[in-house]
Formats: C-alpha cells, sequence, structure tokens
C-alpha cells in the first residue's frame, strides 16, 4: 500500500517529455514489478521510433495489429514521409488522423500520472519519439459472465436477466428498459486504488427532488483505498451507521431497478459487482417482490400478509414459545401445554438456553450450507437433520416442541424477499429470546416496543423508514400492505415524489365493450 | 446528551433484569393441576383434592402397554389433604411434591354435596383472588365426594377432568362456569344452579350393574344463597333451562295416534328463542314466557302422513303441549317444593320495577315467588321433515 503510494507521488505532476527512452523510462519506474505490462517497441522504415504500452490481458491485443500499428505504418507516416514534414507538423498530422484508427475511444493525454492511470484502466498507450503527448487507444477486452438468471433473487413469473459484474452491461440492461434521454446515468469514481467506476441512474423528470445531488455530496466525501463491493458505498453513504438494517435497497434485477427509477428513487451501480443500490428504501419494500407485479393482484397480496406474517414469526416465535413455557403456563391450551411438558419432561436444559443454543445450531448449518463447497453440502443437510432433528429429541437434550419451533422459525426466516432484510431479523431473534426468557411477555413487548422506536427514527435518505405507515399516507397503503390492481395505482408513492406523481390515466380498468 | 441518554437506558433495562427471573418455572417444574376437587370432612375441616397431571404419561404414548390395561391407564394423580382453608391446605399438600402447584389449568372445580348443602361460600374466596385461579372453571357438584370423582379411570380421555370439561361443552346440559356462579350468586332476586355428575354405568342391562365405568352429568344442583337445597333430575332440570333461555339442543318425542299405526315423532329443536315478559298486575307478578321455536322431524314409527298441512299441524301442536307441561310440571316442583327463584324472576321484575323491587318485594320475595303465575306462550314451526317424506309401509 505504502509503495503504491510513493509511485503515485513519483509520476505526479511529470509531463511527456517526447523523449522515448525518457518517457519509457518513467513508465518502467512506475510499473516496477508490473509483469502484466507489456512493451511493445517498433521502429518504422522512416526511422521513427515508438512504443506501444498495454496491460497483458485487458487488451484485446489481437487487434493492435491492425487497428494501430498498420494505419500508422502506411497511413500517417507514409504520407509525413512523402509530404516531409516537420515534427512540429507530425502531431497535428497525428491528431487528425485519430479519428481513422478504428477503436471505441481514443484521446490524447501529456501527463505522466493519468496516462499509467489509462493505462491499468486497458487503454494501450502510444508514444512516438519527437511526441510530447501520447496516444491513448481504447482496445479494452475484458473477462466477464454472461447474463444469466441472479442467483438471489429467483421469479417463476418476469424477466430472467440479472446484472453482472461488467457496468456497462448492467447500464444496457437499463437502458433497454428505458430508452429515454430522460434516463440520466451520472459517473463517478470511487477508491484512491480501485478507481471504481459509480454510476447514478435516474428519470430526470420523476426523481425525487434533492436526491441526486445528496446522493453525489455522499458518495464524494468518501475516500477510501478500493471499492470491493456496492455494500461499501451502501455502508459509507447510509443515514445510519449503527442499524443493523439496511437502509439502502441491494439488487441484482435490472426490473426491480428501473421500478424503482420509475417511482421516483435513483439506482446506484457500481462497477465489478452485479449487486445495484437502490435509494431511498422503505420498511414495506422487505416485503414486496417484483414478481407481485407479474401475477394475480389477489394472489400477491394474500403473499404479502404471508411475508408479514412469517416476518413476524420469524423474529419473536421462539421467544413467544420460551415466554409461555416459562412465565405464562396458563395462556396454553391444557392439551397443548400437556403435550409440551411430556416433551420437555426429560430435557436437561431451560427453555431459554434450549433455545438459543437450537437456534445457533440452525444458524450455524445455514451458514455452512452457504459455505461449504458444493461437493460437501450435501453432507451438512444430513448431519444438520440428525443434529437438529431425531437424534437430538431422543437423546433427550432438546424437546421435540422446540424442534418444531426451530424448524417453522427457520422455514419463516427464508421467505425474506431481501437477504440481508432477512440477515437483520434473524440476529435480532436472538436478543428477543434473551429478553422472552428474562422477563417473559413483558420482555417481548419491550424489545418490539424499542424495536419500533428505532425503527421510527430510522430515515432513509430523509424518507422515514415507515413510510407510508408511519406518517401514514392512505393512498400509497394501496401498493404496500396490500396490491392493488395496476389500474388502480395511477400514482407513484407520495412519500418520494409528490411533484410529477401521476403515472397513468384514471380510466384505464378493463371493461367488456358496451353492448351495441 | 446522546450518550446520557444511552447509559440511563442500559441502567434502565440492566435494573429490569435484576428484578426478574422472579415468577419464572420451568414446564417440569410446575405440577398442573387439571381439575379441583374440595369437601367438607365430618370433623368440619375442609378436604382438598387436585388432580395433577402427569406429562410423563402423555404425548405419543408408544412406549406404554396395549389393550385393556392401556385404555384404563390415566395420566392423572390425585393428591389430597384437609386443613382449614385452600392456601392452607396448598401449602401442607406443597410439602409433599417436588414440584410447585400450579392451578391455572385447573378447569374443573368440583364440590362434594356436603359442603354444598352446608354452604360454599368459604370455598369460593380463593377462586376469585388467587391470580393462578381461572374465573372461566366450570363448577360441578359431586353427588358423592369430589374425591372420588377425580379418582376416576376415564375411557376416552386420560384425564377425568378432560372427560368433564367435554361433557359440560356439549351443551346438551347445563354447564356453568365459576364466574356464571359468582355473578348470580352476587345478584339479586336469582339463584345458581350447577350441575351434577356421578358415576354411572356406560352400559344398560343386567351385565352392567354395579359396573361404574363412566361419570356423566345427571342433574341440577339448585342452591339458595349459596346452600345447595335440592337436586332435580336431568329430565326435569331442562325445564329449568327452557325459563332461563339455556336451550341449544334437544329432541322432543310425542306419541301419535296415525291412521292405522300408532307410533312415535321425534322432533330436533333448531332454534329457540324464549322472551320473558313481566307485569304486575294489581299487586300480583305475571310473568309471560314466549317462545319461538322451529324444529325438524327426524323420526316417525307412525303411519301418519307428514305431507298433509292437518297432521303437521297435529304433530306441532302436540310437541308445544310437552313443552308446555314440562315447563309447568317443573315450575310446580321449583316454586312449590323448593322454593328456590333459579328461574331470576326476581331479576326480572327488578329490572322492570326496581322502585317496586326496593320497597315491597325484595324483603318477602321468598314468599312472594312461589305465588307468581307463569304462562307459557309457543309459537312453533316445523320447518323440515328430514330427507323423505314418505312414511315406510310394509306391502301387504
Amino acid at each position: 500500500m505504502a509503495a503504491g503510494a510513493s509511485t503515485d507521488q513519483n509520476i505526479q505532476n511529470v509531463r511527456v517529455k517526447g523523449v522515448l527512452s525518457d518517457d519509457l523510462t518513467y513508465i518502467r519506474q512506475s510499473f516496477h514489478h508490473c509483469s502484466d505490462l507489456v512493451y511493445r517497441t517498433f521502429s518504422f522504415p522512416s526511422g521513427h521510433q515508438g512504443a506501444l504500452v498495454f496491460m497483458d490481458g485487458l487488451v484485446d491485443d489481437t487487434r493492435i495489429e491492425e487497428v494501430i500499428l498498420e494505419p500508422l505504418k502506411t497511413g500517417i507516416l507514409t504520407q509525413y514521409e512523402r509530404l516531409n514534414l516537420s515534427d512540429s507538423d507530425l502531431r497535428s498530422l497525428l491528431e487528425l488522423s485519430l479519428n481513422e484508427i478504428q477503436a471505441d475511444q481514443v484521446k490524447t493525454l501529456d501527463m505522466m500520472s493519468e496516462i499509467a492511470g489509462s493505462i491499468c484502466l486497458g487503454d494501450t498507450a502510444l508514444f512516438m519519439q519527437g511526441l510530447p503527448m501520447v496516444c491513448l487507444i481504447s482496445l479494452r477486452k475484458s473477462e466477464h459472465r454472461a447474463v444469466e438468471e441472479p442467483g438471489t433473487e429467483m421469479a417463476i413469473r418476469g424477466p430472467r436477466d440479472g446484472f453482472v459484474e461488467n457496468l456497462r452491461t448492467n447500464t444496457t440492461l437499463l437502458r433497454r428498459r428505458l430508452p429515454t434521454p430522460d434516463l440520466k446515468m451520472e459517473t463517478m469514481q470511487v477508491g484512491r486504488l480501485s478507481k471504481t467506476q459509480v454510476v447514478i441512474a435516474y428519470l430526470d423528470s420523476v426523481v425525487m427532488p434533492g436526491l441526486t445531488e445528496e446522493i453525489k455530496k455522499r458518495i464524494s466525501r468518501i475516500d477510501i483505498d478500493a471499492v470491493l463491493d456496492s455494500h461499501y458505498i451502501e455502508e459509507l453513504i447510509t443515514d445510519s451507521a449503527l442499524s443493523i438494517f439496511p437502509l439502502i435497497l441491494n439488487t441484482e434485477r435490472p426490473d426491480k431497478v428501473t421500478a424503482a427509477i420509475l417511482e421516483g428513487r435513483a439506482a446506484i451501480l457500481v462497477d465489478n459487482t452485479p449487486f445495484a443500490l437502490i435509494a431511498p428504501t422503505v420498511v414495506a419494500d422487505s416485503i414486496q417482490t417484483r414478481e407481485d407485479y407479474y401475477q394475480n393482484y389477489l394472489v400477491a397480496t394474500a403473499l404479502r400478509w404471508l411475508r408479514i406474517w412469517l416476518h413476524f414469526s420469524a423474529l419473536v416465535f421462539p421467544s413467544i414459545y420460551v415466554a409461555l413455557s416459562t412465565y405464562h403456563q396458563e395462556m396454553i391450551p391444557t392439551n397443548l401445554l400437556l403435550s409440551i411438558a411430556s416433551s420437555r419432561e426429560e430435557v436437561p436444559f431451560p427453555a431459554i438456553v434450549e433455545a438459543l443454543l437450537m437456534e445457533a445450531a440452525f444458524e450455524g448449518l445455514r451458514e455452512a450450507g452457504i459455505r461449504l463447497p458444493r461437493a460437501v453440502g450435501q453432507a451438512v443437510s444430513i448431519v444438520g437433520a440428525l443434529v437438529i432433528g431425531q437424534a437430538a429429541v431422543q437423546a433427550g437434550i432438546v424437546s421435540a416442541t422446540l424442534v418444531i419451533v426451530v424448524s417453522f422459525t427457520g422455514i419463516a426466516s427464508f421467505v425474506f424477499p431481501l437477504y440481508n432484510q432477512g440477515m437483520a431479523v434473524r440476529v435480532l431473534r436472538f436478543p428477543m429470546i434473551v429478553m422472552a426468557g428474562f422477563l417473559g411477555l413483558y420482555g417481548i413487548f419491550l424489545g418490539l416496543l424499542i424495536l419500533l422506536i428505532h425503527l421510527c427514527k430510522l430515515r432513509s435518505f430523509g424518507v422515514p423508514y415507515l413510510s407510508p405507515l408511519a406518517p401514514l399516507h392512505g393512498r400509497d397503503l394501496k401498493d404496500s400492505l396490500i396490491r392493488i390492481p395496476l389500474w388502480g395505482a395511477k400514482y407513484r408513492p407520495a412519500f418520494i415524489q409528490r411533484a410529477n406523481s401521476r403515472r397513468m390515466k384514471g380510466d384505464l380498468r378493463p371493461e367488456p365493450a358496451a353492448k351495441k | 446528551m446522546r450518550s446520557i441518554t444511552a447509559v440511563l437506558l442500559v441502567t434502565l433495562m440492566l435494573s429490569m433484569l435484576l428484578t426478574s427471573c422472579w415468577s419464572e418455572q420451568e414446564l417440569d417444574e410446575i405440577a398442573i393441576v387439571t381439575a379441583t376437587g374440595l369437601d367438607r370432612m365430618d370433623n368440619g375441616k375442609l378436604r382438598l383434592s387436585l388432580l395433577i397431571a402427569i406429562p410423563r404419561l402423555f404425548g405419543t404414548g408408544s412406549a406404554q402397554g396395549g389393550g385393556e390395561s392401556r385404555l384404563e391407564s390415566s395420566a392423572g394423580w390425585v393428591v389430597s389433604e384437609e386443613g382449614d382453608s385452600i392456601m392452607d391446605i396448598t401449602r401442607i399438600l406443597q410439602k409433599k411434591l417436588p414440584r410447585e402447584i400450579f392451578y391455572s389449568q385447573s378447569r374443573v372445580i368440583i364440590i362434594g354435596k356436603k359442603l354444598a348443602t352446608e354452604g360454599v361460600q368459604p370455598v369460593l374466596d380463593f377462586f376469585e383472588r388467587y391470580r393462578q385461579s381461572q374465573l372461566i372453571s366450570y363448577v360441578a357438584v359431586s353427588k358423592t365426594t369430589a374425591l372420588d370423582i377425580l379418582n376416576f379411570q376415564p375411557k376416552f380421555e386420560k384425564l377425568g377432568s378432560e372427560v368433564l370439561k367435554q361433557e359440560m361443552r356439549q351443551n346438551l346440559t347445563p354447564s356453568v362456569q365459576f364466574i356464571d356462579f359468582l355473578n348470580t350468586l352476587m345478584s339479586e332476586g336469582i339463584e345458581p344452579i350447577v350441575p351434577t355428575i356421578e358415576f354411572m354405568p356406560s352400559q344398560y342391562g343386567e351385565g352392567s350393574k354395579g359396573k361404574i365405568d363412566n361419570i356423566a352429568i345427571t342433574g341440577l344442583a339448585l342452591f339458595h344463597k349459596d346452600k345447595m337445597v335440592a337436586e332435580m333430575d336431568e329430565q326435569n332440570g331442562r325445564g329449568i333451562l327452557w325459563v332461563i333461555n339455556k336451550i341449544h339442543k334437544g329432541v322432543i318425542t310425542i306419541q301419535v295416534e296415525g291412521e292405522e299405526r300408532p307410533g312415535n315423532v321425534s322432533t330436533e329443536l333448531e332454534r329457540v328463542t324464549v322472551d320473558r315478559e313481566t307485569e304486575i298486575r294489581n299487586g300480583k307478578v305475571h310473568i309471560t314466557l314466549k317462545i319461538n321455536l322451529t324444529e325438524n322431524v327426524y323420526e316417525n314409527t307412525s303411519d301418519i302422513d307428514m305431507d298433509k298441512v292437518q297432521n303437521v299441524n297435529l304433530v306441532q301442536k302436540k310437541v308445544e303441549d310437552a313443552i308446555k307441561k314440562r315447563i309447568y310440571d317443573n315450575c310446580k316442583l321449583v316454586q312449590g317444593k323448593y322454593n328456590t327463584d333459579v328461574y331470576g324472576f326476581g331479576q326480572s321484575v327488578y329490572r322492570r320495577y326496581p322502585k317496586q323491587w326496593h320497597k315491597e318485594y325484595k324483603e318477602r320475595w321468598d314468599e312472594l315467588f312461589p305465588q307468581i303465575q307463569l304462562d307459557v306462550k309457543i309459537k312453533g314451526r316445523i320447518i323440515r321433515s328430514g330427507l323423505t317424506n314418505n312414511v315406510i309401509k310394509p306391502e301387504e
């Protein structure tokens, strides 16, 4: 890291001299120990010498000969020779003929630091003897995977494309959905060393007022060596630095990003990661999936309520079990109580220890399932079923009832459309169990109250996290707890955008044609 | 400022943790009482019997034996002790038990006949005051002692308390929850009734003589104030239910002549509403019951043709008469013999004429109650006659 910084210092403010050997020495010095840098010197019959400097692998070297060297040799230099021009004319001629080079992008630079940066990004630098500037020809080639279905957000119905690591591919996916100049994509660069491209995408006419300025302001204050994933950005620009809840949405789905942009939100795409960020976000986003809009509205509404219920279960179900079975036995119906009591008869631990133990084991199983190589993944499920299931119960270490509770909670914690939202709830259920174990139902409600106060305090880019429930906004409830049919959702959410909020005409409800 | 708030919050939460756990009790540390029995002993002391569930005997039970032995097995354990008050006895019992006595799941309170006759007032306070007791428990009077009932080994359920609870819920017989009992006891102009339970053979006939294998609700105990004054069998007891509008289900069977073949017609009550009108005429209290009912004919052993309107009306009339007879007979018994206002006529008077009640009737109600004139007006309607209208007639 220190070496890199000093290299930066060395080549700062140094300009290209036009003496080939000196310039190349500079480059060699700054790219000391960089074995992937390729120097390719050449000399033409005319006596002109030059060098091409590029990064191996980033440049499509099959095209170098054809696109750069060939035109130089046959075109420009032959002309120069024939007309017998001076060195100063060479420069203007070269500039003129840059257009003839069939590359994506061609530019000239004379600052050594900028040239080095450009080489690292995959440009090919053309040094010419006697020319105090460098031509940078973009013949980039990058290794990236094809667009495929996102692994974290599956859908039965709906587009199957997902973002990839390549930023340009990702912006294309958005542009194809919204082919309008209204879709703006502002680029910023973050990371001293990584120089990661960050694109802020939004619709100019509907974006929440002040949002893009705020995002740009927050991103511009980031000063970090490298950005490896969009979460770096998320964590550095979030409103509440210590909260467990994600205040910026992330997604791999271009359709989700497009929908958010259409609502007046802004998306932040980061190079080298398939996860785009969406801001602002509200708590209702955690019960919605894009698929809600690709299927019948009643089904979607039912699924949303199911998700709400399961969210809540994932948070408090084990703690309710602990509270009821250690403090409030009178609240359990007699027969159920007796069944629970009979299953707990042999168990040596108090309910709270039992619950924490099994929940932790379950989380461990989940984590192991993610981290393990696929080849041994099956072993985890077999061992896990034994540990959490039959054997533990038969050995009398845990009660059968608790196994049911843990399994149900496990299922409930997997319905979260957002993985990181799910993680927040998954983690929070442990303090809830502790609260329930020490204070009973009172503890659960105390915990829920603290959580509610915390949620009320949260803001995502100035938007209250509990919108549109608190502050209540009636019109927006139509698309938060329920999903009304598309022809009824005439407006954009008011907590994001009030001015240009109409999405469609009012009379779009399909009806059979009137009888004649 | 923020850090001060945080420190305060943490201190507050920690201090709450210090006070906590005081009522924490694991499921394997409590003795779950499923039924409570109370008896008055001959020496004047109180006997408390508890039916405690043994969780070990619940669950899938695959490890237990099979056949008859399993049928006879009970998952309950009865403990009892005598003393001066319920709390006092609980303390004594607690000394004998390894687990803490837990009353909250006690769904049935059984009162022995002797205690009921001598007055239940001394035992009521515990159930109203103690935090583990449940006002929704059912109350029943045992014809023998409460301990006998608790000792019963049931067939269907694993606990006797479950049997009683399910029988109470069937609505065929009256069921009284503790809170109803207390309300009635503490209201003016109405006296409590409580179902009585006793052992019964499940089969009828010679072979079952003396074989006791079932407990059932067999009648009603009529109270005056907190003392049980009379018992009524179930048939008569249902007369009371008609008057107090607690009839939910029932079958009424009448005899008809038929055209050639006499027989029985059974109708099932479908919907019954009873409105009570109270009037004071010439200083005398008149009560009118207006009963509206719909019924279905579900059995007809005569050859009467239910297709014909006059036959339907005939059956209808007979049903009404049968009900009227039942109510009047019952009334004669309650007013004449037992003289306790389980109908709540006094309460009706109090509601309609509150001033007169306090001035004239309240004090002398026990004298006045037998003189009340009761009229019954029934409007019945047979609405269904089952799957067929035909009468089964063998070919001659």
